[in-house]
C-alpha cells in the first residue's frame, strides 16, 4: 500500500478552467472522500490520478514515484466505476481474471487468487455467470472483485453506489469500509452524497468549482464549516442561514430581534448559522426565547421535521418523534455554543 | 381471444402477406423461369408454374461464360472491400465517437454526405483516375471503389454503435493494466461482434449486387456476375431463361447467406436501441 500526492493540479478544458490548484495527501491506509455537487471537479481529478484525463499542470504521486507521465496500466491502482464497466462478453471469472492473465500470471496462481476474492465477497456462485445475469449489488462486488485481485497501491472509487437503491446502498457502503480497513488499502472516494462522505471516511475533501472549501475528519465539517458552501452542503435537512446585521455582542434578526452571539463580531451584514438539530423547541418561553409559528411538520418516523419562521424568518427544526410538539405557544432556543457566523461576502466563517 | 383481436391479427397477417408476395414472387418467378426453355417463357399466364423444368439454361451459361470465374471474382470483390472498409471504417468511427475535437459533427456529416451523392458523378473521375493509375479491369480497382462508398456507410454506422458502448469498459481495461489498444481489441472489439457482423453483411451484398462501376471499371479479367447477365440481351435474341439462371447463381448465394445470417442482422441493428 502507499500515499497518494496531488501536487499543484491545474486542469483546463480548452479554456474553461476545471481545477485551478488542487494539492492533497492521501496518507498511506487512509480513506478521503472527495465531495461535492456535480461539476465540481471531482470525478475530473480522480480521473487525473488515474491517469484516464490528462494534467494541465501539476504532478501525481503513487507510494512516493512520480506517475505524472505514466499510462493508466503502470501507475498500480484499481478503480471502481460508478456503472461497474464489467466486461460484459466475459464470465464472473474472467473479469476477475483479466489484471492477472494481462500479468501472464499461471494458470494456478489465477484460480486460486480469483477464488480467494470470490470467497472474501461471498460471490463464489457467480462465477461461471455473466454481468448480464447479476443484480445491481452482486455486479457492485463483482466490480471490488475486479479492483481488489491484483492487491494494487491504491483504490479509486468513481461514485460506485449511485446506481443502487436506498437499501442496497447503505448495505454497501458498511461493506466497502469493512473490506478497505480490513485490506487496508489507501482509497481515494468520489461521491455527491453527504452520507457516503461522512460515514466512511477517514478525512472529507469538500470541493465547489474546482477549489477545495475545507478539508477535514467528518465531524470537524460538520460542526466547524469553514464557509457558507460547506455550511449548506453537509447535513440534512440543510443549516438553518440567516442574514444577521452585528449591535454590540447581539446579532439582530430581520424582524429586528436580537440574538445573543457571545463573542465579538465585525460590525454589518453577516450571516448567523444554526443546524435544525440544534434548536430547542418547546412551548416553555425562556429569557432568550423567541416565540417561532409552525407551518408545516414533516413526519419522519424517527424524528419530526418542523418548519416554521420566528416573525417571518424561516427556521427549520428537528424534532424528536417520542415528543408531542407545543400548539400555538412555540418557541425556540438558539444555543449560544451551536451558532455558526459567517462573512456575508466572503462566506468563510468568523 | 376476442373478436376484435381476432380481426386485428387477421388483418396484419394479411398485410404481411401482402408484403411477402410483393418481395418474393419476383425471386419465385426468376427462379422457376430459369428452369424453362426460351419457348416456355412465352407460352402465357396458364404455363407459368405448369411446365417440364430443364436445366439446358443453366449448361447453356455455365459453357458460354466463365460464370465461376465471374462469381469468383464478385467474391474476392465483396468480401475484400467489406474488409478494408470494416477496418478503416472502424477506426475513423472510433476517432469520432470517442474523442471530442472541433468540427467533429460536421466532419462526421461530410462523410455521411459522400453516400449521398449519385455513384454516376463519381463514376468518371474514377475512371479517368484508374485508368491513369492500370487499375481498370482489376479487383484491386474494384475493391478501392466499393471501399469508397462502403466506408461512410460503415463509418456512420459504427459511430452509433461505439458511442452506445460504455468508455469505462476500455478504461477499465486500461486501469486493470491494458494499453489503449490492448483495451479496444480486447475489449470493444468483442462487445461490437454483432454490430460489425451486421455491417459486414449490409456491405457484402452492397458489392455483391452492385453493377454500374462494375459496368464502367472491368471489361475481362475483373469482371463480376451482375454485369454478365445483361449479356445475354442480344441484338439477335432476348434470353430471359439464361438472364433468369444467371440471376439465380448470382442471387443464391446472397438468400443463402442471409437466412443463416438474419439472427445477426437483427441483433447488430437494434444494438444500443435499449439502455441496459
Amino acid at each position: 500500500m502507499a500515499s497518494i500526492e496531488v501536487k499543484n493540479l491545474k486542469k483546463k478544458f480548452g479554456e474553461v478552467k476545471v481545477i485551478e490548484d488542487f494539492s492533497l495527501t492521501v496518507k498511506d491506509r487512509e480513506f478521503i472522500s472527495l465531495l461535492g455537487p456535480s461539476g465540481c471537479g471531482k470525478s475530473t481529478i480522480l480521473r487525473i490520478v488515474a491517469g484516464l484525463e490528462e494534467l494541465t499542470s501539476g504532478n501525481i504521486l503513487i507510494g512516493g514515484k512520480v506517475v505524472t507521465p505514466l499510462e493508466p496500466k503502470d501507475r498500480d491502482i484499481a478503480m471502481v466505476f460508478q456503472n461497474y464497466a464489467l466486461y460484459p462478453h466475459k464470465t464472473i471469472f474472467e473479469n476477475l481474471a483479466y489484471g492477472l492473465r494481462i500479468r501472464k500470471k499461471s494458470e494456478t496462481e489465477i484460480t486460486a487468487r480469483v477464488k480467494e476474492v470470490a470467497s472474501l465477497l461471498q460471490i463464489e456462485q457467480l462465477l461461471e455467470r455473466r454481468p448480464a445475469q447479476l443484480s445491481g449489488g452482486q455486479q457492485q462486488r463483482v466490480a471490488m472483485g475486479r479492483a481488489i485481485m491484483r492487491e494494487p497501491q491504491a483504490f479509486l472509487f468513481d461514485e460506485p453506489l449511485s446506481n443502487l437503491d436506498a437499501k442496497l446502498r447503505n448495505h454497501m457502503r458498511v461493506e466497502i469500509r469493512q473490506l478497505q480497513q480490513r485490506l487496508g488499502i489507501t482509497t481515494l472516494y468520489v461521491t455527491h452524497d453527504q452520507v457516503e462522505a461522512m460515514t466512511m471516511s477517514d478525512r472529507i475533501v469538500v470541493l465547489n468549482q474546482g477549489d477545495i472549501e475545507q478539508i477535514g475528519r467528518p465531524l470537524e465539517i460538520y460542526e466547524k464549516p469553514a464557509s457558507l458552501f460547506v455550511a449548506n452542503f453537509i447535513g440534512s435537512p440543510a443549516m438553518n442561514l440567516i442574514k444577521v446585521k452585528t449591535d454590540a455582542g447581539n446579532v439582530v434578526l430581520p424582524s429586528g430581534s436580537p440574538v445573543a452571539a457571545g463573542r465579538t463580531l465585525p460590525s454589518g451584514e453577516i450571516t448567523l448559522g444554526i443546524r435544525p438539530e440544534r434548536i430547542k423547541l418547546s412551548g416553555n418561553k425562556g429569557a432568550q426565547s423567541l416565540p417561532y409559528r409552525i407551518t408545516l411538520v414533516e413526519e419522519l418516523g424517527s424524528q419530526k421535521i418542523v418548519h416554521g419562521n420566528i416573525e417571518g424568518t424561516d427556521l427549520t427544526v428537528v424534532f424528536p418523534e417520542d415528543t408531542a410538539l407545543p400548539g400555538e405557544a412555540a418557541f425556540v432556543d438558539l444555543p449560544l455554543n451551536y451558532l455558526h457566523f459567517f462573512d456575508a461576502r466572503s462566506g468563510k466563517r468568523l | 381471444m376476442s373478436p376484435k383481436s381476432r380481426l386485428y391479427w387477421i388483418v396484419c397477417y394479411g398485410i404481411l402477406a401482402l408484403y411477402g408476395a410483393f418481395t418474393l414472387l419476383p425471386i419465385l418467378y426468376l427462379a422457376v423461369s430459369s428452369f424453362k426453355t426460351q419457348q416456355q417463357i412465352y407460352d402465357g399466364i396458364a404455363a407459368t408454374f405448369w411446365f417440364t423444368p430443364t436445366l439446358d439454361s443453366y449448361r447453356f451459361i455455365f459453357e458460354t461464360k466463365p460464370i465461376l470465374q465471374m462469381l469468383t471474382n464478385t467474391l474476392i470483390v465483396s468480401v475484400g472491400s467489406t474488409v478494408f472498409s470494416l477496418f478503416f471504417g472502424t477506426i475513423a468511427a472510433y476517432g469520432l465517437a470517442r474523442y471530442n475535437f472541433r468540427g467533429r459533427d460536421d466532419l462526421a456529416f461530410y462523410i455521411l454526405s459522400i453516400r449521398m451523392f449519385p455513384p454516376i458523378v463519381a463514376a468518371l473521375p474514377i475512371f479517368m483516375i484508374f485508368n491513369g493509375l492500370n487499375l481498370l479491369d482489376t479487383k484491386t480497382g474494384l475493391i478501392i471503389a466499393y471501399t469508397t462508398f462502403n466506408l461512410p456507410f460503415v463509418v456512420w454506422m459504427m459511430t452509433g454503435f461505439i458511442k452506445a458502448v460504455p468508455v469505462q469498459l476500455e478504461e477499465a481495461a486500461m486501469v486493470d493494466g491494458q494499453s489503449h489498444l490492448g483495451a479496444i481489441w480486447d475489449i470493444l472489439v468483442p462487445v461490437l461482434r454483432p454490430s460489425i457482423f451486421a455491417v459486414a453483411i449490409f456491405c457484402i451484398i452492397f458489392s455483391w449486387n452492385e453493377f454500374l462501376f462494375a459496368l464502367i471499371l472491368t471489361k475481362s479479367q475483373a469482371k463480376t456476375l451482375p454485369v454478365a447477365i445483361p449479356e445475354f440481351i442480344t441484338w439477335t435474341e432476348v434470353g430471359w431463361n439464361y438472364v433468369a439462371a444467371a440471376g439465380m447463381v448470382l442471387v443464391a448465394p446472397v438468400l443463402v447467406f442471409s437466412f443463416l445470417a438474419q439472427r445477426y442482422m437483427v441483433r447488430g441493428m437494434s444494438m444500443g436501441a435499449i439502455k441496459d
